[in-house]
């Protein structure tokens, strides 16, 4: 589904990516790991055409998205949807605006049906519909997280794209996220892509990873597989051991 | 009734996705709509797609249709399409979403009373903090940012340079230019320069000069405050002992005090070239004879005033900016609605309090 292939990238002479290449395969939760700054999220922006492309190519439903026209790049973005790290809900529009709105100008579907979606991906993300009418700056951080997904949601997407979507969210919380992620994953044919530090995230929701490291990819596969390689830096990911001050 | 024993057979065939779920629509508006007290069937057996748009849709019309004790029966459904359909009816939720309703214009007459008298005292508050800390300030000067106050002095002041220029010397060039063509009619275009010189020097000059820095210092205080505070910058500042007012804003207003008399000054000055230009191309007058001629007519009064009263406008425009900046809260929009406000609210008390020390000035003579 999506290829990547030899990708460099450069800030001011700082390397961030050198030649990195994977696949991520159709109907899989496919995680994206690496320490801060090690350019996991400026690789997620490219994927999702918001970064320009150094060198190298990245491909999404077999077509180069380096080369997309104007109707191609409009027909990819109806089928991702982006969930950013602080939601980034439109901040003039109530909660259930800020989900139908996808709705209202991409189909021309009736708007009590428009508002029976929104309402019930409101309820699936488990929100109270009574947050429906408020406006995003009168939410904390775990319920635009929520309602940015439900967002997310709204267009049944393929692929949908995850920057640390439990970074924020109490314990329980990011269980119930993960459980909706791997259940949507089943119902809807999702692929997911994850960037994530969560340990428990990696361990039951990720169907395979890529560490980044170094601006390379230190490590590729499951979860299973990376214990076994009994590599010190990739442990050092996968168990918790990274302590401040040391 | 026969209708009432007969089982009706609607089948959910091709694809049922957003983008073309409205033919689907009609078909069930036909077929299935205001049924009542009967049997329906959904054969889900050709069913090649659906979305959770489908989905949602055909759940809309089996609760309406359990609503009018119709019998629903589901058959020929795949395991994914069952698991789906339990899904989303599990999270179903009917809601008729209602705009809300217009309030008693009493209530909002009041509610808008209340809030003016909530705001007023809200900048009662922020001009007493302000003096609290000026004085602070004044006897702990160290405690004054002098490489701010600098900062915002170059980015007020002299940037600014050009635009009045160029704005002041049009308006002083056109203005005497009409007053020539006027006073021609009595013979008395030469008064033209003394008159120009004393409205300039005294009105327009220090207005327009405060004009231009209100629109150009008090929008980006206040955007620049307000984005700040979004960013919970101030607060961050606030627990670590900074008071924003130190830091932020007596800077700006320390800035916009020590530069708009200058700027008036230079404002003048453009002014006098101006004029001195009308004098020398359409009254033919030499730079000596302009010059005595101002030296005799317009007394140092004029000009005086013009001075006095940038530092004023000054403060005004600080003030507002900063205090629209504080007021920013929650969300981006809220930075666009406040900055447009701290523009309008600069200029309208610029006019003001212009108008009353042109009133004071006239009856007390100087």
């Amino acid at each position: 589904m999506i290829k990547v292939n030899n990708i460099s990238t450069v800030f001011n002479k700082n390397i961030v990516h050198d030649n990195i290449s994977f696949d991520i395969n159709d109907k899989e939760i496919f995680g994206i790991l690496g320490g801060s700054g090690s350019g996991k999220s400026t690789l997620l922006r490219q994927m999702i055409l918001l970064e320009p492309i150094q060198k190298g190519h990245i491909n999404i439903f077999d077509k180069d998205i380096k080369k997309l026209n104007f109707n191609q790049r409009e027909d990819i973005c109806k089928k991702w949807s982006v969930l950013f790290q602080f939601g980034a809900l439109f901040s003039s529009m109530n909660v259930i605006d800020n989900i139908s709105v996808l709705l209202k100008e991409h189909t021309s579907l009736p708007q009590d049906l428009i508002y029976d979606i929104a309402y019930t991906k409101i309820k699936m993300v488990g929100l109270d519909t009574k947050t429906a009418s408020l406006m995003p700056s009168q939410l904390s951080g775990g319920m635009k997280k929520r309602v940015a997904l439900a967002r997310a949601l709204v267009l049944d997407p393929k692929i949908l794209f995850l920057d640390e979507p439990t970074s924020g969210l109490d314990p329980s919380s990011s269980r119930a996220f993960d459980e909706l992620i791997l259940n949507l994953k089943d119902l809807l044919d999702l692929s997911v892509i994850i960037i994530t530090h969560d340990l428990d995230t990696i361990k039951s929701t990720l169907d395979r990873f890529i560490i980044l490291d170094e601006n390379k990819i230190l490590f590729k596969g499951s979860y299973e597989e990376a214990l076994k390689q009994n590599n010190l830096k990739i442990d050092k990911f996968l168990k918790n051991k990274d302590i401040f001050g040391k | 009734m026969l209708l009432g024993i007969a089982m009706i057979n609607f089948d959910i065939n091709g694809t049922w996705e957003k983008y073309s779920l409205n033919e689907k629509i009609v078909l069930l508006e036909k077929n299935i709509k205001n049924i009542k007290n009967n049997k329906i069937s959904f054969n889900f057996e050709k069913l090649e797609k659906i979305d959770s748009s489908g989905i949602i849709l055909l759940i809309q019309y089996i609760f309406e249709l359990k609503k009018n004790n119709c019998k629903i029966e589901i058959i020929n459904i795949s395991k994914k399409h069952q698991k789906m359909l339990d899904f989303y009816t599990l999270n179903y939720e009917k809601h008729s979403y209602k705009k809300e309703t217009k309030k008693n214009i009493f209530y909002t007459m009041t509610q808008y009373i209340v809030d003016f008298y909530k705001k007023f005292l809200g900048f009662l508050y922020f001009v007493g903090r302000l003096n609290f800390y000026l004085f602070y300030s004044l006897c702990k000067p160290s405690k004054i940012r002098f490489k701010a106050v600098i900062y915002h002095i170059e980015v007020a002041g002299f940037r600014i340079i050009p635009i009045v220029a160029i704005t002041m010397l049009l308006i002083s060039f056109v203005t005497a230019y009409q007053g020539a063509l006027q006073l021609e009619a009595f013979g008395l275009s030469l008064q033209i320069v003394e008159m120009t010189t004393m409205s300039m020097f005294r009105e327009f000059a220090p207005f327009i000069a405060a004009i231009i820095v209100a629109g150009r210092s008090a929008s980006s205080y206040t955007a620049q405050i307000g984005a700040m505070k979004i960013t919970d910058e101030i607060d961050a500042m606030r627990t670590m002992g900074f008071a924003p007012d130190i830091y932020l804003i007596l800077p700006r207003v320390f800035a916009l005090v020590i530069i708009m008399p200058l700027i008036v000054f230079f404002a003048d000055m453009v002014c006098l070239l101006g004029e001195f230009l009308l004098a020398k191309f359409y009254l033919s007058m030499s730079f000596s004879e302009f010059i005595t001629r101002i030296y005799n007519y317009v007394e140092i009064r004029h000009f005086l005033l013009g001075m006095l009263k940038a530092p004023l406008f000054g403060l005004i425009i600080a003030i507002i900016g900063c205090y629209r900046g504080l007021q920013v809260k929650g969300s981006t929009s809220s930075i666009g609605m406040l900055t447009t406000k701290s523009v309008v609210d600069s200029i309208l008390w610029l006019i003001v309090v212009n108008s009353i020390i042109s009133y004071l000035s006239i009856t007390i003579g100087f």
